[in-house]
């Protein structure tokens, strides 16, 4: 379950949030997962990660290695062209991982 | 209304501002103590903040602490030392607070299921109302906390309610616009209202409701205020207030408080001498405060100085207002730090006014 971006940790005077995409969260469970952590935190005031960021990258590698899928080796076949199925500068999150 | 009716009033109730006290962060609300040397302010980080405001410059006393989520009701005894407070957790405390050290009395940790909207107490300060989402209107001793009765029937989330001034009655006021009146005593529905104008279902969402009950001086006349919505989402619709009959059920007017974009009435004193003092806020950066009489074609007096204001309270002796705004550029979307690259929170301004031009205003009696 996630979203497209967080909301400011500021309320604004519609005594709503807007937009954030600095840092949020998520949460996963499924195959291949392990159960009941949190892995990384944001600083005290929640604007923005304190630990290794991790992006939309990082959860297609975390998300295809769960499923048993090489998602280095893998790649869409675009007519002929190969393309990465997960971003190639990001990594799986090993700490999820089971 | 004639130029000399215009004067009159605006020599009994034009504003001046006599200070702010920045809350940061955030607060809900902000109400005087009935004696008028305090003034209490419900926070978004689940403290209940206290000034003295007796003397020239505002002094912090320490605040009262024990909720969770945001404090979003605050009441005082109407002779004791007691403020009764809210949270969005559902928790209800009393604590008693005469400037010194807070010393907690009681509270009950799961008064309702979620965020408790309103808080009322009866003119004889012996029975706590609460209103909530899970469509439960509760009222408690406020001697010790035990719930005395449990009223259903709105099956909606409950956003406000409000005694008479007899006591005798209690209002309250739903998500959807209807509004019940209730026998304290025999906890019976006696009557009805009608408030749907308040409401719109748009895009599976619930926009508006009946954000606040008022009673004037004798009780013959109820008010429910919100917005007239035009649609959800961002929601623009005019603040409105609904008057009825109380003894009939008949609404006998409705009244307008400023334009599509200044959106809500979010608070309002009905002054005994039938002045209707409201706030309002729209989108980030709106929101009027706003003083008409209620047979008047337009308001006598307005003001767009503080922005997305969301409470007012008035001291009839002193005469005073306290009204909670926002500060100005308080929305924004994406990165957005000052100059020195950090983050900056938003603060709650809380003005304090003096109204008319009299520096020893005469006493007068509230009916709210």
């Amino acid at each position: 379950a996630m979203s497209e971006f967080g909301r400011t940790p500021r309320i604004n005077g519609h005594i709503g949030r807007d937009h954030w995409p600095e840092a949020w969260s998520l949460a996963m469970a499924g195959c291949g997962l392990k159960a009941g952590l949190a892995v990384g935190k944001t600083n005290a005031q929640g604007t923005f990660v304190d630990t290794e960021p991790y992006d939309i990258g990082h959860m297609f590698h975390t998300w295809f290695r769960a499923l048993g899928v090489n998602s280095i080796a893998t790649e869409y076949n675009n007519a002929g062209q190969p393309l990465p199925i997960a971003h190639d500068d990001c990594h799986a999150v090993d700490e999820v991982l089971a | 209304m004639n130029d000399t009716d215009q004067q009159a009033l605006l020599q009994k109730f034009e504003p001046r501002e006599t200070g702010v006290i920045t809350a940061d962060p955030q607060v809900t609300e902000a109400r005087f103590s009935p004696c008028g040397c305090y003034l209490a302010a419900g926070g978004f980080d689940a403290r209940v903040r206290v000034w003295d405001i007796s003397g020239d410059e505002p002094t912090e006393s320490p605040a009262i602490v024990g909720h969770n989520g945001w404090v979003h009701a605050i009441v005082f005894h109407p002779e004791q030392d007691v403020i009764y407070s809210a949270d969005s957790w559902g928790q209800i405390r009393a604590t008693r607070h005469d400037g010194g050290e807070p010393e907690s009395l009681w509270n009950v940790e799961q008064a309702h299921d979620g965020w408790i909207r309103q808080l009322d107490i009866s003119p004889d300060g012996k029975l706590l109302a609460s209103a909530a989402p899970d469509g439960r209107v509760c009222v408690w001793s406020t001697a010790d906390g035990q719930r005395v009765a449990e009223w259903t029937g709105h099956n909606e989330d409950v956003q406000s309610l409000r005694f008479d001034p007899s006591g005798k009655l209690l209002a309250s006021g739903d998500a959807k616009g209807k509004v019940r009146l209730w026998q304290v005593d025999s906890g019976e529905c006696i009557r009805e209202f009608d408030a749907g104008s308040l409401w719109l279902l748009h895009r599976l969402q619930d926009v508006g409701g009946v954000r606040l009950i008022r009673f004037n001086h004798d009780g013959s006349l109820l008010a429910c205020g919100g917005v007239t919505p035009k649609n959800g989402g961002t929601v623009q619709g005019k603040p409105t207030l609904l008057i009825f009959d109380t003894a009939s059920g008949e609404q006998r007017q409705s009244i307008e408080f400023g334009e599509d974009k200044d959106c809500l009435l979010h608070d309002l004193v009905w002054h005994a001498d039938d002045v209707l003092i409201g706030v309002t806020s729209g989108t980030p950066g709106t929101g009027k405060l706003v003083m008409r009489r209620p047979g008047d074609e337009k308001p006598f007096f307005e003001t767009t100085k503080m922005a997305n204001c969301h409470s007012l309270s008035y001291h009839a002796d002193t005469n005073r207002l306290a009204i909670v705004a926002t500060n100005k550029g308080s929305n924004g979307n994406g990165r957005r730090l000052n100059k020195d690259g950090e983050y900056e929170g938003n603060n709650s301004p809380i003005h304090l006014l003096k109204m008319g031009s009299d520096t020893d205003s005469a006493k007068t009696e509230t009916a709210t």
